[in-house]
């Protein structure tokens, strides 16, 4: 009933101000456009709205077509390029500011499914290259092989989301059987909500490094100092232990590179994947009991043959079993040893890395002794692929 | 000075410029209403007649430095002496401006009395003036686009100009008055806190009185009531004594009022007659206003010795009264112990009583005033809206004049700077990135929108409004919730953006960009439109190609000759041949004084503009020859 009273006087304030724009006082106006806002958003009565909207966006009154500007992000394509285009050039600077951001709003709506449909076309376009060079048979390996790789990604992740998700589940029912029970223990109920809390981080952490991994590398290369991108991988891999609450003081961490060494390269991906091999060296030493012993990082560079870039990330700790090595060579996601904080993406998006770079990523490991990770690139970018 | 002058025109002009004095001493020129062309070699004093009479109408600009160059200028070639110009405003009216090196102007009656008129208003008589580049300077800031704009309706953006100073002095003042009024209600609020406590306390006496309770009681409730009463009675006399001086402030108000308007020079003037009739009248009438106001002076008096006694008598009735509260609390030993701290107690909840009151009465107020704040910033906002839609007005006469060469646009607010640096200044210490959530707040919303927002303290709001994070938003809000930040916010000049741009192939250039040359193109058809000011500049043809000053320049000053007066300081042939001019005043100078070699029109001075601006006979000859022409 009140809707459809609401809608009558919405229409008549339509005709009202279709017969004369300034029927109302400015501030009513106002307020008026301001409350097309919900109307437009849930989508009651739109067609009124939309006449209204287009009738306020040529108010004589600056603060009322602001307001109206703000509206036209819920409109249709058709009347949002068209009133767009008409604010764009409007004489109040506080107009045209409200309509750029509406337009800013509506273009990353746009390219968020934009970017996802092109990546698929751009999966299929793959393929068909495939299939024209290698013929069908090949085609079809490669997209069944695709699909496995993605059903194993697929499976893992779920299965770890869901490991994250059923001791929180878990933590939210003692909650509420706590207090439905009477019982008033703040120190329980906080030791659950740390406890809570540390698993929403472990998923936001598990979230980022997915995100980080499937990311192409299409960054543009430039010539970049060795020494300073090894340092800032350094203090970002140090801030983030730090950030988990981890003790990086027992660990001695040198770091040995010819200030002159230099390479083009795409500097945020190498600095990336060092990070994840520096937390590596120190997330091997959380298995050591041994209090006492020295726990070393040793971080080099030198040039190889004046053509390639050798980085080395050497830590003493434990080492990897042989057949844990061998299955982190095949750099999949999703096979960490670290229980509680590993994402298991580290080693995979490091070597993605490097690949993007033509590159290499090895892992040399002997148990008791520690492991040696090296990552090789180019001096000089070669031309891109076509 | 002939006929012509008498004649109304619906423009101001400048008769005549004489100096006594300095390098130009004895010049006389008569200016033509139409254009005036001043030539001469170089040292000649050309441009210091424009200086000077820029200098007599006291049209300095706002450039402190250009300002100060004209100062030494004039000092330098005036030498103590003075300057005259003869002037006819738009009406029609005739008068003369002296000024001398370093004094005020002075504006005479034709016949040389002097007046109190004042040119600051800039309605009685203006002149557009431009000294030698400062035309192509105007392309360059905004502020005297603006200006330039503002000038084609000078009148109606004075009169709302000074409409927006008024309603500054009012917003000033209302928010001088609603800061203390915050105070003291808050301070107000603090205070009547303790009286539930008080009234609980007097409750648990009146409950604990015992035997005789109700007449304890009761005694105790008439001894609050004297207090009240005693408040009342003395309130009332402190009001009248007030009241009585209100009214003696207005005293001899309206006698003294007409004195100071009717001068000795209007009561001496043509209209004496009705004049002194009007004054004398307007003097008895206040002399009997003011018998009447010391009549109602003598009854309130009388009202005061009125209450003098009946409080000496309410006094005495207290006393006795009193007396008699004693005599009963005294026979009840044990209501004796609390009697004091009982009496303590009804006063200080009579105290707090008055100052609940206080508080709703402050309370009241602060709506009103708050109400009123809302209405004058609607005002401030519809006048600031009605001086851009003359702006944007005076915009489209320029564009339909001048189109498609030149498009002037103005941006409504466009140059938030003074919005921005208070809210930078606010935001500066709040630990995060101040200035691009500062830019983002300038943007998204009017400065009073924001005032609103951080008055309902709506974190929310603002953020969706500004597209901050929450953090931000919170931070920000609480940076700027100071209620005089608020205050300087609501007010804050926001000033409207023109640009003008030249079409440039296909494309519009602003202004700001444009070569020196192009400048001058830029700006001056719009200087040469139509306008009721004279305008002076000062080689124009200056940065210009002889081809733009023969096809642009001279038509559009043809065009507008009949309806402007135009003063041109120049070297170019073509502005005075083409433009045929009807005044043409050739300077010379033997070095130590300048004067005035000759006058008259195109073809009068012929000679003199073929040997000055042609380079002589021979040379305008060989030039002919030389183009076969």
């Amino acid at each position: 009933m009140a809707s459809s009273k609401k809608k009558t006087s919405l229409s008549q304030t339509l005709r009202r101000l279709q017969a004369d724009g300034e029927a109302l006082p400015w501030t009513q106006r106002r307020e008026l456009a301001t409350g097309l806002a919900a109307i437009l958003a849930t989508g009651d009565d739109t067609k009124t709205a939309l006449e209204l909207v287009k009738l306020l966006v040529g108010d004589p009154q600056p603060e009322v077509r602001k307001e109206a500007a703000e509206l036209i992000y819920y409109l249709p394509e058709k009347e949002f390029t068209k009133l767009a285009a008409q604010l764009s050039s409007d004489t109040s600077f506080f107009v045209q500011k409200a309509i750029e951001r509406v337009l800013d709003r509506r273009r990353k709506g746009a390219r968020a499914s934009q970017r996802s449909r092109r990546n698929r076309t751009q999966v299929q376009a793959q393929l068909g290259s495939i299939e024209k060079f290698h013929g069908k048979l090949a085609a079809d390996r490669a997209r069944k092989l695709a699909d496995k790789q993605f059903d194993v990604l697929v499976g893992e992740t779920v299965h770890d989301i869901r490991n994250i998700l059923s001791p929180l589940k878990g933590s939210v029912s003692t909650m509420i059987s706590h207090f439905d029970g009477g019982k008033h223990d703040i120190k329980a109920c906080r030791e659950n909500l740390v406890k809570m809390s540390e698993r929403l981080e472990y998923l936001e952490r598990f979230i980022d490094d997915m995100r980080q991994y499937s990311q192409a590398c299409t960054a543009p290369k430039h010539r970049e100092r060795i020494a300073d991108v090894i340092h800032e991988a350094k203090s970002l891999a140090q801030d983030t232990m730090k950030v988990q609450g981890r003790d990086i003081n027992t660990v001695v961490f040198e770091i040995t590179v010819p200030e002159n060494i230099t390479a083009e390269i795409a500097r945020h991906q190498i600095v990336i994947a060092l990070v994840h091999l520096i937390r590596n060296a120190y997330e091997s030493f959380e298995m050591l009991k041994d209090k006492s012993r020295v726990n070393r990082i040793d971080v080099n560079a030198r040039v190889h043959e004046k053509e390639r870039v050798i980085l080395t990330v050497r830590d003493n700790g434990p080492g990897i079993h042989e057949a844990d090595l061998r299955e982190y060579l095949q750099f999949n996601p999703g096979h960490s040893t670290k229980k509680s904080y590993g994402t298991g993406f580290g080693l995979p998006t490091a070597h993605r890395c490097a690949e993007a770079h033509n590159g290499t990523l090895t892992i040399e490991s002997k148990l008791g002794e520690g492991s040696t990770m090296t990552i090789t690139i180019p001096v000089d970018a070669e031309d891109e692929e076509a | 000075m002939s006929g012509a002058q008498k004649k109304a025109a619906s423009f101001h002009q400048l008769r005549w410029i004489s100096v006594v004095g300095g390098f130009l001493d004895g010049l006389m020129i008569d200016f033509a209403p139409g254009l005036n062309c001043i030539i001469g070699g170089r040292g000649t004093g050309k441009t210091t007649i424009l200086e000077f009479v820029r200098y007599a109408l006291d049209a300095m600009p706002d450039d402190n430095q250009a300002c100060k160059r004209i100062e030494a200028l004039v000092d330098r070639n005036l030498d103590f002496g003075r300057i005259e110009l003869g002037i006819q405003t738009k009406e029609g009216l005739s008068y003369i401006i002296s000024r001398a090196v370093g004094e005020n102007l002075i504006v005479m009656t034709d016949d040389r009395k002097p007046t109190d008129i004042t040119l600051k208003a800039g309605s009685f008589f203006k002149a557009d003036i431009f000294s030698q580049n400062e035309v192509e300077s105007i392309a360059d800031q905004s502020l005297s686009q603006l200006d330039l704009i503002d000038s084609f309706e000078a009148e109606q953006i004075g009169e709302l100009s000074g409409k927006l100073r008024e309603l500054g002095v009012d917003l000033a003042g209302n928010a001088s008055l609603i800061g203390p009024l915050q105070d003291r209600i808050a301070a107000l609020e603090e205070e009547i806190k303790a009286l539930p406590g008080v009234e609980e306390k007097l409750k648990g006496f009146a409950a604990a009185a015992g035997g005789d309770a109700d007449a304890i009681n009761q005694a105790h409730g008439r001894k609050a009531l004297r207090d009240r009463e005693k408040r009342a009675m003395d309130g009332m006399s402190q009001f009248l004594i007030d009241y009585s001086s209100t009214i003696g402030d207005l005293l001899g108000r309206m006698e003294r009022e007409a004195r100071l308007q009717f001068t000795k020079e209007l009561i001496g003037g043509p209209n004496k007659t009705l004049l002194t009739e009007v004054g004398k009248s307007l003097v008895d009438c206040g002399r009997e206003v003011d018998a009447t106001l010391k009549k109602v002076q003598e009854r309130i008096k009388l009202e005061q010795e009125r209450i003098a006694t009946q409080n000496t008598k309410l006094t005495s009735a207290h006393a006795e009264q009193e007396l008699a509260f004693r005599t009963l609390i005294e026979k009840h030993q044990a209501a004796m112990g609390q009697a004091t701290e009982r009496t303590k107690l009804e006063k200080q909840h009579n105290d707090l009583q008055a100052k609940k009151r206080e508080l709703e009465d402050a309370q009241a107020k602060l709506k009103k005033m708050e109400s009123d704040r809302e209405s004058l910033l609607k005002k401030l906002t519809e006048l600031r809206h009605k001086r851009f839609q003359v702006r944007k007005k005076v915009a489209d006469r320029i564009n339909e004049a001048l189109s498609p060469n030149i498009r002037v646009t103005i941006l409504q607010d466009g140059n938030p700077q003074g919005y921005l640096s208070l809210v930078e200044e606010a935001l500066r210490g709040s630990k995060m990135k101040y200035s691009s959530v500062a830019q983002k707040i300038v943007n998204a919303m009017w400065p009073a929108d924001l005032a609103s927002l951080v008055r309902a303290r709506n974190n929310q709001g603002l953020a969706e409004k500004a597209e901050l994070n929450p953090d931000q938003a919170e931070k920000a809000l609480a940076a700027l919730s100071v209620s005089g930040r608020l205050f300087e916010l609501e007010t804050v000049e926001l000033i409207d953006q023109p640009k003008i741009e030249l079409k440039d192939g296909e494309n519009y250039k602003g202004s700001q960009s444009l070569s020196t040359g192009q400048k001058c193109t830029t700006i001056l058809p719009i200087l040469l439109m139509e306008s009721e000011k004279p305008l002076l500049i000062d080689q124009p043809e200056d940065n210009l190609d002889n081809r733009f000053i023969a096809e642009t320049v001279v038509r559009n000053l043809r065009s507008v000759k009949s309806r402007r007066q135009l003063i041109f300081v120049t070297h170019s042939p073509n502005i005075p041949v083409l433009g045929d001019a009807e005044g043409m005043f050739v300077m010379e100078s033997d070095g130590t004084s300048a004067r005035l070699q000759k006058s008259g029109t195109v073809d009068g001075c012929r000679d003199e503009i073929v040997m000055m601006l042609e380079g002589g006979e021979e040379a305008f000859r060989q030039r002919k020859t030389r183009y076969k022409i």
